[in-house]
């Protein structure tokens, strides 16, 4: 029988650890680009902010201490791999370092993402949403399609330099108003 | 290399060589040489590790919402109409229920009338002339344009945000966009339905966030959520996250139970896909089954059924002799007033196990032995669970002092405590989609509670049996 209450951290904690899911999420994916390990990377993040919750000084703000949480969580993951050019920690720190400040802005162009899908014709929708399914590829999409990877990786490409531009041009507008 | 960044046309639609390579490396088709290029590229130049960070969130972003490339196209203006609609229903079903609802319990509580004013000063909203459109938004409605869940039931404490705004005096027909909603104290509860008909049930102190602008994404963060899934699009599932699983959804019916070491699933029609996030396992939970996951991975996660449930129960809390003390009522949050101030009660809580610790059926009679300092009206509230799990509804029986059958032959005793015994049959329900409290189902908690701090509630003892169990006892 339980008469007290669980351990909880705080609601405002807990806002802020929900509330910036995909802000981490994007975050982690400017250092591990692979979707699999990025969501490995954001799962372990999370169970380090759980676990830091009582350390976590609400006077500061969330998002930077949660950044540097997260990157500490992308470096050990990457150690294995850190043979790989990518995975240069020098070079790895000053993306970080340069993610970190650029947060806010990040927000805002995912904000405008949103209106600039809906914008694409549908095929091209319909292709991004293939190959943005869990476990898709381009391979797969390809031998979908009867298709080459490469044309298929080419299309994608357009699809997103148009989805860029989109955003780029519609938070122009926004800071013109 | 001979391109510098400068010479990039980033607004061409013909491909540099940089955009080739951050393509490649997206589509995981980057060369061991393509990717030195690549990160020498990056090394030298904070244009491209901008460019790059950008491309890299537009992946993530793609991947973490995958199905809005899906979505159908809504225009904007349309949007709008949309949700001036969705307003004048909402507000006309709200109405309608609140009014029902507020029949059914005028004069019970402080909180009730705290729920009535709601609905009266809601109603006089919906009596403004507010030309053809019907009904614009007050600043007690929180309605918004870009809503995705209507408030079908509410009882209790409960508030959304959207990071920005916060809103306290929720009510039933209200639209909501995607945010995080939150209830206070273990009697409030509160359902929400999406557009697909997929309908969530928050029991208990909860906090659940949800998206579904591109796809359901659900984050438990504590509490029980019940949910009845529709079925959802091929390829997109509804995810719900907590903090030490994760659950694929399809369609089907079942329910979370959720702390910071575990999370509880028990299913009762279809499957879901539940991944213990420390370790990554992953397990299919079928119909009439159940699993948990927790922050300790050293065990295989294991699907069972779910244990039995006795329809016998008693604790004793104390008060064993006349000067012992039994278990004091303490304050907590049993609903909002329109101003969004707490209404406090103050309860003893019985509760135990994840999907209920006792079942009840028609002659099930709920016994308390207790005392208080003064007259004053005991309300027993049942908050009661379905196999598996799953919120089955509050039901609440209210008992004036002066009703209680008194013990050593009609008289109180020296030292106050006394017995209460209240048929099953006597509870009434306090959600219009749980009329009736269904045999078989388990009480997932009990709540003894007095409005007033002076009653100085103690409970000495509670037992659940049946009838014919109680009578051959005696």
């Amino acid at each position: 029988m339980d008469h007290s209450p669980a351990f909880h951290p705080s609601a405002e904690f807990l806002a802020q650890v929900t509330r910036n899911q995909r802000s981490l999420y994007g975050f982690i994916s400017t250092l591990v680009w692979r979707p699999a390990d990025a969501e490995d990377v954001l799962q372990e993040t999370n169970l380090v902010l759980w676990r830091k919750a009582a350390e976590f000084d609400p006077s500061r703000d969330f998002m930077p201490w949660a950044l540097r949480i997260a990157q500490l969580q992308a470096m050990a993951h990457l150690k294995k791999q850190r043979r790989r050019p990518l995975y240069d920690t020098d070079l790895l720190d000053r993306i970080a370092d340069e993610a970190v400040l650029d947060a806010a802005a990040a927000d805002g162009r995912r904000q405008a993402l949103a209106h600039c899908l809906q914008k694409l014709p549908e095929k091209h929708r319909s292709m991004v949403a293939s190959r943005y399914e869990p476990g898709a590829s381009v391979n797969m999409m390809a031998a979908a399609m009867g298709k080459q990877p490469k044309a298929v990786s080419e299309t994608l490409r357009r699809i997103r330099r148009t989805l860029l531009d989109c955003i780029e041009s519609t938070l122009a507008a926004k800071a013109a108003v | 290399m001979s391109h510098t960044l400068d010479t990039m046309n980033r607004q061409s639609s013909s491909p540099d060589r940089f955009e080739e390579l951050l393509n490649s490396l997206l589509d995981e088709t980057l060369s061991a040489t393509d990717e030195a290029e690549l990160a020498g590229l990056l090394a030298e130049s904070e244009a491209a590790r901008r460019r790059h960070r950008e491309w890299m969130e537009l992946h993530a972003a793609l991947h973490w919402d995958y199905a809005a490339a899906a979505t159908p196209h809504r225009e904007t203006k349309r949007a709008g109409e949309d949700s001036l609609l969705s307003l004048a229903t909402a507000a006309d079903e709200t109405r309608t229920q609140r009014v029902g609802r507020g029949m059914m319990l005028v004069g019970a509580s402080l909180a009730m009338a705290g729920l009535l004013t709601l609905a009266i000063s809601w109603f006089a909203v919906l009596q403004l002339p507010r030309g053809r459109a019907g009904h614009e938004p007050s600043i007690t409605t929180p309605v918004v344009a870009d809503s995705i869940v209507v408030v079908a039931a509410i009882d209790g404490a409960a508030s959304w945000s959207d990071g920005g705004q916060v809103v306290s005096d929720l009510a039933i027909g209200n639209r909501l966009g995607a945010g995080t909603v939150s209830l206070d104290g273990d009697s409030a509860f509160m359902t929400l339905r999406f557009d697909d008909g997929t309908v969530v049930t928050l029991a208990g102190e909860s906090m659940l966030e949800f998206d579904a602008r591109w796809q359901k994404n659900l984050v438990l963060r504590h509490g029980s959520l019940s949910v009845n899934a529709s079925p959802q699009p091929p390829g997109r599932p509804m995810l719900i996250r907590t903090p030490t699983a994760e659950v694929e959804v399809v369609g089907t019916i079942f329910s979370l139970s959720v702390d910071a070491q575990n999370t509880h699933v028990g299913v009762e029609e279809g499957s879901v896909q539940f991944l213990r996030l420390a370790d990554g396992q992953s397990v299919a939970v079928k119909e009439q089954s159940v699993a948990t996951a927790s922050l300790v991975a050293t065990r295989p996660l294991e699907v069972g059924r779910p244990a039995a449930i006795p329809s016998f129960y008693k604790q004793s809390l104390g008060g064993a002799t006349d000067n012992d003390a039994g278990l004091k009522a303490e304050p907590y949050i049993a609903g909002r007033g329109h101003d969004g101030m707490p209404v406090v009660h103050y309860g003893c809580k019985v509760r135990s196990g994840d999907v209920g610790f006792v079942t009840v059926d028609d002659d099930s009679v709920v016994s308390i032995r207790l005392r208080t300092a003064k007259s004053e009206t005991i309300r027993v509230m049942l908050s009661m669970r379905r196999p598996g799990g799953g919120f089955g509804g509050n039901f609440e029986a209210k008992i004036p002092i002066q009703a209680m059958p008194m013990v050593d032959g009609g008289k109180r005793a020296a030292d106050g405590w006394c017995r209460i015994d209240i048929p099953i049959r006597d509870f009434l329900s306090l959600a219009s989609d749980f009329p009736s409290l269904t045999p078989g189902n388990a009480v997932g908690l009990m709540l003894i509670d007095t409005f007033t701090a002076a009653a100085n509630l103690e409970v000495a003892e509670v037992s659940v049996q049946r009838q014919a169990a109680e009578t051959d006892a005696r």
